[in-house]
């Protein structure tokens, strides 16, 4: 799955959406089956914990579907879902009472899954040593979790700038900025490490 | 031993391609995706049974996905008690003008003041 996978005029999803604005609960189902592991990556980059994710991602699907009344049939689903996302995740890990930025290893799955799609720029990657890929992903890691969503919206979901506003809730004007702040961050903490 | 970290490499990447790996190697730590679709439909179809008046607006849900929307014994119940006193009031209603038509102006009013109070007490 790519992030072009999720076009904001996507045709499917807005019929897929209007089914189940009226009461189609298996065009819902299958938005949820669509979207739910961008969803759940959204969701952990935010927790940094599997559990705490998985529930994010449970209750952001929930949430959405009642919402759809109010959701702009003109809007993208992926920000859309990516903005709930954001709120489920900041709020299951108030509940928890996690730190916001501890990292916890990937605990193994236990309800139903499947495995994870492959993800996209990844085989950018393949040219570097694992000493350089550690690096960077503890540069990354070590981020706030603004910048860690930003720069994931562009470079993971590969939305727009337009929507990268909408799932982040911040004027289109100010994603270029944020995401120049982000990646400035994360050079600072690669030269740091 | 070949030098494992080589600063310049890293540093001459361009920002779009530093940011891309950075999340996809991280993102890449994750080797399943809960399937959480099951837990979602139930979730909704259990509010759908809590907050039927939320489901009302949404005329083709029950059609289309009958087997999350079943009719509830308590709104059966509901309904059956509503018609049962819609029933004795009119019933009430109906002995009561028989009752006028057919006999005295004092006695009307008498037996309509009775059955205006055991109306009143029964509701």
């Amino acid at each position: 799955m790519t992030g072009t996978d999720f076009a904001p005029a996507d045709a499917i999803d807005a019929s897929l959406v209007e089914a189940a604005r009226r009461g189609d609960l298996r065009a819902w189902e299958r938005l949820v089956r669509r979207y739910q592991e961008p969803v759940y990556r959204a969701a952990w980059l935010i927790v940094r914990d599997s559990r705490l994710a998985e529930a994010a991602t449970l209750s952001t699907f929930v949430r959405a579907f009642r919402a759809l009344p109010s959701h702009d049939p003109d809007a993208g689903v992926l920000p859309w879902l990516i903005r709930i996302a954001a709120g489920e995740s900041r709020q299951q890990r108030r509940e928890s009472g996690r730190p916001t930025r501890s990292s916890r290893p990937v605990e193994k799955a236990q309800g139903p899954h499947f495995p994870a799609t492959a993800v996209p720029g990844l085989a950018e990657a393949t040219g570097l040593t694992p000493t350089e890929q550690a690096a960077i992903a503890g540069a990354f890691d070590r981020l706030g979790e603004e910048d860690r969503l930003v720069i994931a919206a562009r470079y993971l979901f590969g939305l727009s700038r337009d929507d990268a506003a909408s799932a982040l809730s911040i004027a289109s004007g100010l994603v270029d900025e944020h995401l120049g702040t982000a990646l400035k961050q994360l050079r600072a903490r690669l030269a740091a490490a | 031993m070949a030098v494992e970290r080589r600063p310049d490499v890293v540093s001459a990447m361009a920002d779009d391609r530093l940011g891309a790996i950075a999340v996809s190697l991280v993102v890449s730590e994750l080797h399943w995706t809960p399937d959480v679709a099951p837990a979602v439909m139930d979730r909704i179809s259990r509010d759908a049974v809590a907050y039927p008046e939320h489901f009302d607006r949404r005329p083709a849900s029950r059609p289309q996905y009958p087997s999350l929307l079943p009719p509830t014994e308590r709104s059966a119940q509901r309904t059956l008690g509503r018609i049962a006193v819609i029933a004795v009031i009119i019933a009430l209603v109906v002995a009561l003008v028989v009752f006028a038509a057919t006999t005295s102006g004092s006695q009307a009013t008498l037996a309509a003041e009775h059955l205006i109070t055991f109306v009143t007490e029964v509701a």
